[in-house]
């Protein structure tokens, strides 16, 4: 369980798990998605979805993505983003 | 098959209770009817660009009516901008433009910015221009080397040359992306500080009164106030969102190119008799309007879904954008091609407006992320 030290609210690193991985696969359209699966390849996608993901966990989680947060191995593969925010709410 | 039939849209902004009327009133004296002088003379009409402004058009993307913008759905926008690629490119342009770089500003822009700019965008009293195209750096936007070097006092100075900036001629400010160490970031630049020079660029194929330019940053200081969405937001981020509207804009106004495409040509064989009849009434020419109709009625349906998709913030709206420009741009080609057979050396000339939407369609293809730009991803999309 996560709680940001500034505001109190508590989120569930499962349901950050659920939510983020239920987010991507209805971007990608997939039908299934490994927790440690790779998102990105080299290629255009890669920009969409990492644009798509930032501003999405920006607004889910009322979260602020900086500076070296911003770098895409961040948004790796779902634990990855877990983990990331995990860390932002406990900021 | 009949030119009212397709007029007869089920799904057209006025179906669904949404009055256009006086939009697309404005579009029709005031814009359609200069967008021949507008490809010739290589400008756009200033007192056009202000009253667009003035009547609340411009920054509609601008969401829930913040400053001063009379915000509309995407939806409405789509239709919006078929109206406008139908009568003029480059009227289009200034719209896919200057609603771009509004739409960031309010979405990743600071309060300072958006109390800044967003009511001057909104009422035409700034037109925005969007600067990421270099010389070197096209389709592959992690290229550029236009450069943003923080200064002692905090400040950033920009270094780089920027090409084929479309409205830069006008615009008091651009949207500048520059290399920020190993990050790329977002910078709104106006166009007065010293340091910024803008050169015209003509002669172009297409879209030729879009009053492109090039814009060079030599030594320019901006405050570090003009940082949109903080340090490295620029890529892929901002640019990615931004392009996507962008992307949408572009569609919707080919849907437009192909619909004047395929109404000048049911005009046209009306008209012109060959062999005792109507060219019309010859098969190989209805095989061209089947074609040209199927074109324009799947590529609307493409840009309405995406509308509905990106209003809805679903998350797989940017790919079905990509697929609506991809499509739509292409389809508008093809209607343009049909267009200027069916018109043969009457469709050759600048007397008929086939001519300039044949070369107005071909810059479809390129802008906003090419046709091969969008294979790329709609093939890669899926697989991650």
């Amino acid at each position: 369980m996560n709680e940001a030290a500034n505001t109190g609210r508590r989120v569930d690193d499962s349901v950050v798990r659920q939510k983020v991985r239920a987010f991507i696969m209805a971007a990608a359209r997939l039908r299934e998605l490994n927790d440690e699966a790779e998102l990105f390849r080299r290629g255009a996608v890669n920009s969409l979805l990492a644009a798509q993901l930032v501003m999405f966990v920006e607004r889910e989680f009322q979260i602020r993505m900086e500076g070296g947060d911003l770098k895409l191995g961040n948004f790796r593969n779902v634990n990855c983003i877990t983990e990331l925010v995990a860390r932002k709410l406990n900021t | 098959m009949t030119q009212s039939a397709l007029q007869a849209d089920p799904v057209s902004a006025a179906a669904e209770g949404r009055s256009e009327v006086e939009f697309e009133t404005f579009v029709r004296e005031r814009i359609a009817g200069r967008a021949g002088a507008t490809d010739s003379r290589q400008c756009l009409d200033e007192r056009m660009v202000h009253e667009l402004g003035r009547r609340g058009y411009l920054g509609s993307l601008v969401p829930d009516h913040q400053f001063g913008a009379k915000s509309v759905d995407l939806q409405t926008y789509g239709a919006r901008l078929e109206e406008v690629g139908a009568a003029c490119a480059a009227v289009l342009s200034l719209f896919t433009a200057h609603d771009m770089v509004a739409r960031t500003v309010a979405t990743w822009g600071s309060m300072e910015q958006r109390e800044k700019w967003l009511r001057a965008m909104c009422d035409g009293g700034a037109i925005a221009a969007f600067a990421l195209s270099e010389a070197s750096a096209g389709s592959n936007a992690e290229q550029i080397t236009t450069a943003a070097v923080r200064t002692s006092g905090g400040n950033y100075l920009l270094n780089g040359d920027k090409k084929w900036i479309t409205v830069g001629q006008i615009a008091s400010v651009l949207l500048v992306f520059a290399r920020t160490g190993d990050s790329i970031s977002a910078f709104l630049v106006e166009r007065a500080r010293p340091g910024v020079t803008v050169s015209p660029i003509t002669g172009m194929l297409g879209f030729r009164g879009s009053m492109l330019a090039d814009v060079s940053l030599r030594g320019c200081e901006v405050p570090s106030s003009a940082l949109v969405g903080g340090l490295g937001r620029g890529y892929p981020y901002i640019l990615t969102s931004a392009l996507t509207y962008g992307r949408y804009s572009v569609a919707c106004g080919a849907v437009g190119i192909a619909r004047a495409c395929l109404y000048a040509s049911f005009d046209y064989v009306r008209r012109r008799e060959q062999f005792g009849k109507p060219i019309g009434e010859h098969q190989l020419i209805q095989h061209k309007l089947a074609a040209m109709a199927t074109d324009v009625c799947a590529a609307r349906l493409l840009c309405r879904e995406a509308g509905a998709m990106l209003q809805r913030d679903d998350p797989a709206a940017m790919v079905q954008v990509c697929m609506a420009k991809y499509f739509a741009s292409q389809a508008a080609f093809r209607c343009a091609t049909h267009a200027v057979q069916i018109h043969g050396a009457n469709g050759c000339s600048d007397r008929y407006p086939v001519e300039r939407h044949l070369r107005d369609a071909k810059i479809l293809e390129i802008i906003e992320g090419s046709t091969e730009i969008q294979e790329l991803i709609l093939a890669r999309y899926g697989q991650a």
